[in-house]
């Protein structure tokens, strides 16, 4: 199965715009992992990023972990506002690879190989209608049209940290729709729900109005219990930016864990230690 | 790159141009449009000059007209698609209607109307229990002195949570948006799970929670747990792990405990361990 890990970097140039792309160790050397373990489990993965991505790629020497490298996410975003809609690359890359595809976030590593129907989608899990995420959908404004109406509202939004879509036409309806969303939503300071009812809440919307089967890898009530199959790293993010100890606590493991389960790709923790050398 | 797909005009699948104009859709037609597929699939179906023409399309003009235009389909009464100018200022505005700028408890307090909206939230005295229902802060700071909180799930969208003495218990902690500070001096803060949403650490804010380390999760109480429990084999895939509680025989709350103990990270995401 072709997998794909996707870099925009539009949204971190709409903060920083004199400034220069890189990512965390700690978010390299899951990325890495990531790869590596889906590679390990007989699939393809692909590298989908912009411009600045692919250079910030090849600039640390890591290229090769990936099967391929594609510039296909627009540096501009198609004129889509970066701080609103940050995951909107994610919807680019969908766009121009074709299904049957797995995207899958940076951030999330499998472990085992998860059943991938050949009519179904799957993703990482659903996520409850908490209002303050998942507004009514007529709170939404618009600048310019944008038709909402037969939208079906109980549907459970589906978190795309994994998700698996196996049919070309029902991808473009999806990613056709979100970046259609994007486009015509209103400029404004929400940085959340916009977003993830482009991504999250419009896919299971989607799903459900042309009638394609769902399934999710994990229940949304047991994530937090022991598992033995996925890591998604998220919230754990800014504990690393912000406590040293459990930076280098987590890059300790992570390099074990590539010494001793990808050990071809040993030289990655030289690359990846270099760049973050001071000298 | 793609493979062939066929267009979603409302019910009706779409293969090639007689399809497209006998079921046009202006709804799906702009979709298509703007995201950017339309053209894609026109040159798949061979109609290579009306693609270009679609790609030529002025998006700052009116869209519908343009593909009534091109496709040579009637343009209904009234049917425009162009942008229209709506100020941030505004769009803030209608958002944050219905919403109250303040509220202060100074004595016992049992029951406040369910997904009330605060500007802020100060509570210097007394208890505060909605056991069955959410609680949100959605603008202002969240500011507790003396208070007892027993929550059902609480979320925090914005600026700050304090908490100087007291307790808060509740099953479901989330903070939503950026939450500058997290601060607990005194009491308590007891919570199932604690879920800070993603975005929030794609921008970034800082977090003190040395309350809430010492007071939520005693791996301690753990000990027992996992002796009085049979454990399995180690789990492919993750070695270095020896001995993991058989998690078929434990509670919820159990499990979710025992996960942070293989990780602190777990509290924070999942899986976290098997690194």
């Amino acid at each position: 199965m072709r997998g794909i890990h996707i870099i925009s970097t539009a949204p971190f140039f709409a903060k920083n715009p004199n400034g220069a792309y890189s990512m965390n160790k700690f978010e390299l050397y899951t990325v890495v992992l990531s790869a590596l373990s889906w590679k390990s489990l007989g699939n393809e993965i692909i590298m989908a990023s912009d411009k600045k991505g692919a250079e910030y790629i090849d600039s640390l020497g890591i290229r090769n972990v990936w099967d391929g490298m594609e510039n296909v996410i627009p540096d501009d975003l198609e004129g889509i506002n970066p701080k609103m809609f940050w995951a909107a690359g994610k919807l680019f890359a969908l766009r121009e690879f074709s299904a049957p595809l797995a995207m899958i976030d940076l951030d999330f590593i499998l472990w085992k190989m998860p059943e991938l129907p050949v009519n179904r989608i799957v993703a990482a899990h659903r996520e409850n209608l908490t209002p303050s995420v998942y507004p009514e959908i007529s709170s939404f404004k618009f600048k310019r049209p944008f038709n909402t109406e037969k939208m079906n509202e109980k549907v459970l939004p589906m978190n795309t940290a994994f998700l698996y879509l196996p049919d070309e036409s029902f991808k473009q309806y999806y990613v056709n729709r979100s970046i259609a969303f994007m486009k015509s939503a209103a400029d404004c300071s929400d940085y959340l729900c916009y977003m993830v009812f482009a991504e999250q809440r419009l896919l299971s919307i989607c799903a459900e109005e042309k009638k394609i089967g769902s399934q999710v890898l994990m229940d949304k009530d047991e994530l937090f219990f022991p598992r033995d199959d996925y890591t998604h790293i998220w919230g754990a993010k800014q504990i690393m930016k912000d406590n040293t100890q459990s930076l280098h606590d987590f890059c300790d493991r992570a390099r074990k864990r590539i010494r001793k389960d990808f050990s071809a790709y040993e030289y990655v923790i030289g690359k990846i230690e270099e760049a973050f050398s001071p000298f | 790159m793609n493979s062939l797909y066929c267009l979603w005009f409302g019910n009706h699948k779409i293969y090639n141009m007689d399809q497209l104009r006998k079921n046009f859709d202006f709804d799906s037609a702009e979709m298509y449009y703007l995201g950017g597929s339309l053209s894609l699939w026109l040159r798949q179906c061979g109609k290579n000059e009306i693609a270009e023409k679609v790609e030529n399309i002025n998006p700052l003009s009116d869209i519908s007209k343009q593909l009534a235009e091109i496709f040579s389909v009637k343009l209904p009464k009234g049917r425009s698609n162009f942008p229209t100018a709506i100020s941030s200022a505004e769009n803030s505005e209608k958002s944050q209607q219905n919403k109250i700028s303040s509220f202060i408890c100074t004595e016992i307090c049992s029951s406040i109307p369910k997904n009330i909206s605060l500007g802020t939230f100060s509570s210097k005295i007394g208890s505060f229990e909605l056991i069955p229902e959410s609680f949100y802060t959605e603008t202002g700071p969240f500011i507790s002195n003396a208070g007892s909180f027993t929550l059902n799930s609480f979320y925090a969208l914005y600026h700050s949570f304090s908490m100087f003495n007291g307790s808060f218990e509740t099953t479901s902690f989330q903070n939503i948006l950026e939450l500058s500070s997290f601060r607990i001096s005194g009491g308590s803060f007891t919570s199932n799970s604690f879920h800070l949403h993603e975005y929030e650490y794609e921008y970034g804010t800082s977090f003190n929670f040395s309350g809430f380390e010492q007071k939520s999760f005693d791996p301690e109480n753990l000990s027992d747990i996992i002796k009085n429990k049979k454990c399995s084999a180690s789990l492919p895939g993750n070695k270095n792990r020896n001995c993991r509680a058989n998690i078929t025989q434990l509670s919820d709350e159990e499990k979710i405990k025992l996960n942070i103990m293989y990780c602190p990270l777990n509290r924070f995401g999942y899986g976290i361990d098997l690194i």
